[in-house]
C-alpha cells in the first residue's frame, strides 16, 4: 500500500508557495489532528485510517486557494449530530478529497494518494485500477461483505 | 538542412501501431529489409503505469508522454492538436508511440459481418468494399492467432470462422451474467466478446489479472499491444526508428515514390529509400502526410489526384448510458468489458439508420462521471456523512452499470482531414477537421438510446441517464479509402495507391465503411493480407 503522501513531496510542494503562504500552508500538529478528527466523523472511517500527511497536504491546498479561514471555521464549528447532514462546501470538499485521494490545489486537482483513496476501502469489492486481482475472480460475486 | 541519416530498405513503413508493426514483422520474417519510422518514443510500461496513477484526469492518453516533438490529440480537450471546424466535434484520439494506440485500446477483437462489406448493395447506403468477407476470413484467423485472441470458438457472432481462437474465452463477469439473466428471451442476447487479452499464458505473456485498467494501460502485458510485434520485427532484422517523424514523400517523374523524408526531435533530417513504401500512420496522420507532400509531381498531394485523400472520415459515434441496477452487480473488477450485445449489428433498419453494437462495461460509471472515485462528492453534496456516506458509497457503486453503443456512420466526402494554417514542431500543418456525424448515425444513436432504456428496464434499474450527444469510440476510420474506381478511392483492394505504383496504405484509413465492429482486428487482417501481397511482389 502506498497510502501515505511522502513528507518530502509535501515539503517540496510547500516550497513552491510564496513565503507567507508557505507559513500559512504549514499546519501545526494540532491542526492536522483536528482535521483528521473531523474528517473521521465526516467520512465514516476511523481516525487511524486518515493519513496525517494527506491531511497536511489538504490543509496546504486550502491555504493555497485562500480558503484557510473557511477551513478553520468549519473545524471550529460543532459537528452535526450523528445522522444529521453536513453539506457545507468545506465538508463536501474534504469528503471528496479523502474518498477520491485527490488534493484540490490552487493550480488544479492533483493526485494525493491514488491507492489511499477511501473509496477503494468503502467499495471493498472493487479492484483498484492498475493492480492485479485474482484471474477470473470477477466471474463470481465478492464474498467480502 | 543537411541530411544526417539515410536509410535504405526493401520496404519503408511509416507508423508502428498494429498495422505497421504486424506488417513489418511478417515482411522481415520473409527476409525483406524493413525500416519503420515512428514519430513517438518507446514506452516503458512501468513508467507509463506510474504516470497514469499520478494523472489527475484519467483519460486514455494519461500514461503516454505528449511533447511538442510527438504531439497528439487528447480526449479531454478536443481542440488540442485538432483544428476543428465543426459542426460536430471529432472526439476520437490516437497517440504517437512505438506500438501506437494499441497501448490504450480496449482489446475487443470482433470481425466485421459479411454484410458489413456490402452496405450499398444490401441496404442502399454508403458503398461496398472492393473485397468480400471470404477474402478476409483467412486473414482474420491469422490475425486472431497473431494478436492472441481469447474467444468462444463455438460462437461465430455472425462472422463465419474457419478455425478456432487460439485461447478459450475470458470468463465473463458476474455483472455480465446478471445482464444475461435479465435479458434472456429478449432480442438483446448477451454474448462473450472475443478479446486480445490472455485467458491463459500466451506468447510469453501472462494471463489477464483483472486490473480494471485495460484502458489506458495493462500493467502486466496480458492485453496485446503492437510493441510486441515491433520487438518481433526487430528480432527478425527490421530497423525501427523511434522519434522519427515522416514529414514528406518525394515523388519521381515516373510517378513512383522516391523517398520518405523524416525529422528527429532536434530537427535533423533523414531520408528513407525503398522499393515500396507503406503508410500505416493511422487515419489522421496518413492523410496529413500525403496532403503536406504536395509537389511538382503531385500538385494536390501524394495519392490525391482524385481529391479523395482525407475524405470520408468516420468514427463509431457512441451512445453512452448509465444507471443503478436493481441489485448489486459488483462492477469495477476484471477486464473493462467481457460481453456485449451483438444482435443489433444488422437488420433492415440499416436501410434507414445506423446499426450498433453494445458494449457492456465492467467499469461502472468511470466513463460518464468519473465513477467510484467521484461518487463520494455527489453523495456528500446531498448531505450524507459518516457511516451513512461510507455505506452509500459501497451500496451505490455496487449497482453502477453502463452501456456504450457504437453506431455505424456513413462515409461522407465532406467529413475530412485537411491542413490547418498552424504548424507543428516540424513545420507540418496541424490537422484541420470538418465533421458531421449525419442523420443516419444520429438516428442510430436514438435507436440505441431506446434499446438502452429497454435493457435497463429489464435490469429493474433506476436513475437511468443518457449522454446527450455522442462520445468518440476512439475508432478513426476512412480518409484514404479503398475502392476499385480511382475516381472515388485512394487505394485498390490490395491497398496499393491508384496513382503511385510503389505506395501502399494500411490501417483503418482504408475502410470504405465502418460497420460496427471495433476496427483493430480488421486492421490486422488487412495488414497480414498486404504482407502476403508485398512478399509476393518483392520477395
Amino acid at each position: 500500500m502506498t497510502r501515505h503522501l511522502p513528507r518530502r513531496r509535501f515539503l517540496a510542494w510547500c516550497a513552491l508557495l510564496p513565503g507567507a503562504a508557505a507559513v500559512a500552508a504549514s499546519p501545526s500538529d494540532a491542526d492536522v489532528q483536528r482535521l483528521r478528527e473531523r474528517a473521521a466523523l465526516l467520512t465514516g472511517f476511523d481516525f487511524a485510517a486518515l493519513d496525517a500527511s494527506f491531511a497536511a497536504a489538504l490543509w496546504a491546498a486550502f491555504a493555497s486557494r485562500g480558503r484557510l479561514a473557511e477551513l478553520r471555521a468549519w473545524l471550529g464549528s460543532a459537528a452535526p449530530p450523528a445522522g444529521a447532514p453536513d453539506a457545507s462546501p468545506v465538508a463536501v470538499e474534504v469528503a471528496a478529497a479523502w474518498y477520491g485521494g485527490m488534493i484540490p490545489a490552487a493550480e488544479g486537482e492533483r493526485v494525493g494518494d491514488f491507492y489511499g483513496a477511501l473509496a477503494w476501502q468503502a467499495a471493498d469489492f472493487a479492484q483498484p485500477r492498475g493492480r492485479c486481482g485474482v484471474p477470473g475472480g470477477w466471474a463470481q460475486p465478492p464474498g467480502s461483505r | 538542412m543537411a541530411s544526417t541519416l539515410e536509410l535504405d530498405a526493401d520496404v519503408v513503413v511509416v507508423g508502428s501501431g498494429v498495422a505497421g508493426a504486424l506488417l513489418a514483422e511478417r515482411l522481415a520474417k520473409a527476409k525483406l529489409r524493413v525500416a519503420v519510422l515512428e514519430a513517438g518514443p518507446r514506452i516503458d510500461r512501468a513508467a507509463a503505469v506510474a504516470r497514469f496513477l499520478q494523472a489527475p484526469v484519467k483519460v486514455p492518453e494519461s500514461p503516454y508522454p505528449r511533447t511538442p516533438e510527438a504531439d497528439h490529440p487528447v480526449s479531454d480537450n478536443t481542440g488540442h492538436w485538432y483544428r476543428q471546424s465543426g459542426p460536430d466535434q471529432f472526439k476520437s484520439t490516437y497517440i504517437k508511440a512505438v506500438g501506437g494506440t494499441t497501448w490504450h485500446w480496449l482489446g475487443t477483437c470482433l470481425r466485421f459481418l459479411p454484410v458489413d462489406l456490402q452496405l450499398a448493395s444490401r441496404y442502399g447506403q454508403g458503398v461496398d468494399w472492393p473485397l468480400g468477407y471470404d477474402a478476409l476470413e483467412p486473414y482474420y484467423l491469422r490475425a486472431e492467432r497473431a494478436l492472441g485472441v481469447s474467444g468462444d470458438s463455438g460462437e461465430t457472432l455472425g462472422s463465419p470462422r474457419s478455425g478456432d481462437f487460439p485461447m478459450p474465452a475470458i470468463p465473463t463477469t458476474y455483472l455480465d451474467q446478471v445482464f444475461a439473466n435479465a435479458l434472456a428471451g429478449t432480442r438483446y442476447e448477451v454474448q462473450s466478446t472475443p478479446q486480445a487479452r490472455n485467458a491463459q499464458p500466451f506468447d510469453g505473456r501472462p494471463p489477464c489479472c483483472g486490473s480494471a485498467s485495460c484502458i489506458p494501460i495493462c500493467p502486466v502485458g496480458a492485453k496485446y499491444d503492437a510493441a510486441i510485434h515491433v520487438a518481433a520485427a526487430e528480432r527478425q532484422g527490421a530497423r525501427v526508428l523511434a522519434n522519427a517523424t515522416a514529414v514528406g514523400i518525394d515523388v519521381g517523374m515516373d510517378g513512383r515514390i522516391d523517398a520518405v523524408r523524416f525529422r528527429r526531435p532536434d530537427l535533423t533530417e533523414g531520408v528513407a529509400r525503398a522499393r515500396a513504401y507503406v503508410l500505416a500512420a493511422h487515419a489522421v496522420e496518413t492523410p496529413r502526410l500525403l496532403l503536406h507532400s504536395a509537389q511538382t509531381n503531385a500538385p494536390t498531394g501524394v495519392a490525391n489526384g482524385s481529391d479523395q485523400v482525407g475524405r470520408h472520415l468516420m468514427d463509431h459515434p457512441v451512445q453512452l448510458s448509465w444507471a443503478l441496477a436493481g441489485q448489486p452487480v459488483w462492477p469495477y473488477r476484471g477486464p473493462i468489458s467481457t460481453s456485449g450485445i451483438e444482435t443489433c449489428r444488422d437488420g433492415e433498419m440499416r436501410a434507414r439508420h445506423g446499426s450498433w453494437r453494445t458494449q457492456i462495461s465492467n467499469d461502472g460509471w468511470n466513463w460518464p462521471t468519473g465513477g467510484l472515485l467521484s461518487l463520494a462528492r455527489t453523495l456528500a453534496e446531498g448531505g450524507l456523512r459518516g457511516s451513512a456516506l461510507r455505506q452509500a458509497v459501497h451500496d451505490q457503486s455496487a449497482r453502477h452499470v453502463q452501456l456504450a453503443s457504437l453506431v455505424e456512420q456513413l462515409p461522407d466526402p465532406a467529413n475530412r482531414v485537411a491542413l490547418a494554417e498552424e504548424k507543428d514542431h516540424y513545420g507540418v500543418p496541424l490537422p484541420r477537421i470538418h465533421f458531421d456525424i449525419g442523420a443516419y448515425a444520429r438516428d442510430g444513436l436514438q435507436a440505441a438510446r431506446t434499446a438502452h432504456t429497454e435493457v435497463f428496464a429489464k435490469l429493474k434499474a433506476s436513475e437511468v441517464q443518457h449522454r446527450d450527444g455522442f462520445e468518440g469510440a476512439g475508432h478513426i476510420i476512412g480518409t484514404c479509402r479503398m475502392g476499385a474506381d480511382p475516381a472515388n478511392a485512394v487505394v485498390d483492394a490490395n491497398l496499393r495507391s491508384h496513382q503511385h505504383d510503389n505506395l501502399y496504405i494500411t490501417g483503418s484509413a482504408v475502410f470504405p465503411t465502418g460497420g460496427t465492429a471495433n476496427p483493430t482486428l480488421t486492421i490486422a487482417a488487412l495488414s497480414l493480407r498486404l504482407a502476403d501481397r508485398l512478399t509476393q511482389r518483392l520477395g
